[in-house]
């Protein structure tokens, strides 16, 4: 081996880069040549230099943990795209059996519902401020009085309930071991539209219902009605005091 | 989908520190770097069906992250940076009277370095040095010819040597 290969060969001096011949070959050569063995001296001392300076870089605390949060943020625009997409899907099929059956006149637009979701996405990277907007523009206290986590936020809207169409936020629980949905709603009842003195929790068979109440707001109410027994996997902390 | 997101979670504890330091290198700022580590992790979710082999999941993350900084920069359209096009031919092989050890290099200083370079010397460049990938590693996650890769990073190393063994000529 002369010094040109050699030298040509230092480059490739890591770990798996070459096969044992060529590593045999260079390292009698180094052995051999003085001058080729200086070079490698250097050439070692710099990589090591450079690579403990590459490597002195200071880890903030709390990277994994915020790293995991966005991993979980990603998570639920996943399943709320999923969801959304199967709502204007079955939007999208029931508009279009009513189109065949001529219920709808011919001249009307077709309503596509996936593209509605879409449209809707931009509320969903920032929902806690999305919603706040919405209720203070409905003329209603613009935070819920229990502190939800606006993770699971899945829409808000006017909801038809007992005959009336109310106000209300909807958050969602996918499980993890199975297709089933938790959700919990949040209607936001005042007294133009029912009485809120009296109102009660109550529980059917697979459904929950639980008042809240804020002293700020007496003569508002909201009342979730939700799918699992407390409301606690849909908050980050209980911070107002329930009905 | 619950298990894409324990398998992401995973990745988090094995690999965001080495994500992490190569998010600064490349981007020179720590707030760049955690945000492009951030975010580099949520699309690990998105895309974690295409991880066929647990083995080269720090390879796939560290490529994933590249292509999230690349975005920004055509995006942000900034760092001016020096072309080693334009810097001129590799420097001849060392006289042997250089000195032989360089030291301890000032990391600070070698990211100023570094932010001078084009990202196309500057990638090659830290991979190299965090070892675990091989000049084939570097090409896959690149996407150039081995032989492409090995001509960037002779003439990164070259630049990077002469700067900073050129700083300590003057200290």
């Amino acid at each position: 081996m002369d010094c040109d290969l050699a030298r040509h060969l230092l480059a490739f001096q890591r770990p798996g880069e070459l096969d044992a011949a060529a590593v045999s070959s260079l390292a009698r050569h180094l052995a051999d040549c003085p001058a080729c063995a200086a070079v490698t001296r250097h050439e070692q001392a710099f990589d090591r230099a450079v690579g403990a300076a590459v490597h002195a870089v200071s880890v903030p605390t709390g990277g994994r943990g915020r790293a995991a949060a966005r991993v979980a943020a990603v998570r639920g625009v996943q399943v709320r795209r999923q969801l959304l997409t199967g709502i204007g899907g079955a939007v999208s099929l029931v508009l279009a059996v009513g189109i065949g059956g001529g219920v709808f006149a011919v001249t009307r637009p077709g309503f596509d519902g996936y593209q509605a979701a879409l449209g809707a996405e931009a509320e969903f990277e920032n929902p806690h401020e999305a919603v706040r907007a919405w209720l203070a523009g409905q003329g209603l206290p613009d935070t819920l009085p229990a502190d939800f986590d606006y993770g699971r936020h899945l829409e808000h809207g006017r909801m038809p309930v007992l005959g009336k169409t109310v106000p209300a936020v909807t958050f969602v629980l996918p499980s993890p071991d199975s297709p089933r949905v938790d959700f919990a709603r949040v209607y936001v009842v005042t007294p133009s539209q029912f009485q809120t003195a009296d109102l009660r929790g109550a529980n059917a068979s697979v459904r929950y219902v639980t008042v809240l109440a804020d002293p700020a707001h007496p003569h508002v109410k909201w009342v979730v009605l939700h799918t699992t027994p407390t409301l606690e996997p849909f908050l980050r902390k209980v911070s107002r005091v329930q009905a | 989908m619950a298990s894409a997101v324990a398998g992401v979670r995973a990745l988090i504890d094995a690999h965001y520190d080495s994500l992490y330091r190569y998010a600064y290198r490349l981007s020179g700022s720590a707030a760049d770097a955690e945000d492009l580590t951030q975010d580099t992790f949520g699309k690990a979710l998105t895309r974690y069906d295409q991880l066929r082999d647990p083995e080269r999941a720090k390879g796939w993350l560290f490529r994933i992250l590249r292509n999230v900084y690349l975005h920004r920069l055509r995006d942000e359209k900034r760092h001016k940076t020096v072309s080693l096009d334009q810097v001129g031919d590799l420097p001849a092989a060392r006289p042997i009277d250089r000195p032989a050890d360089p030291g301890d290099i000032d990391p600070a200083r070698l990211q100023e370095v570094l932010n001078g370079l084009d990202e196309a010397f500057r990638t090659p460049l830290i991979l190299f040095y965090f070892e675990d990938f091989s000049y084939r590693d570097i090409a896959a996650q690149m996407d150039l010819p081995i032989g492409t890769v090995m001509s960037r990073l002779a003439r990164a190393k070259a630049h990077l040597r002469d700067r900073l063994t050129c700083d300590k000529a003057t200290d």
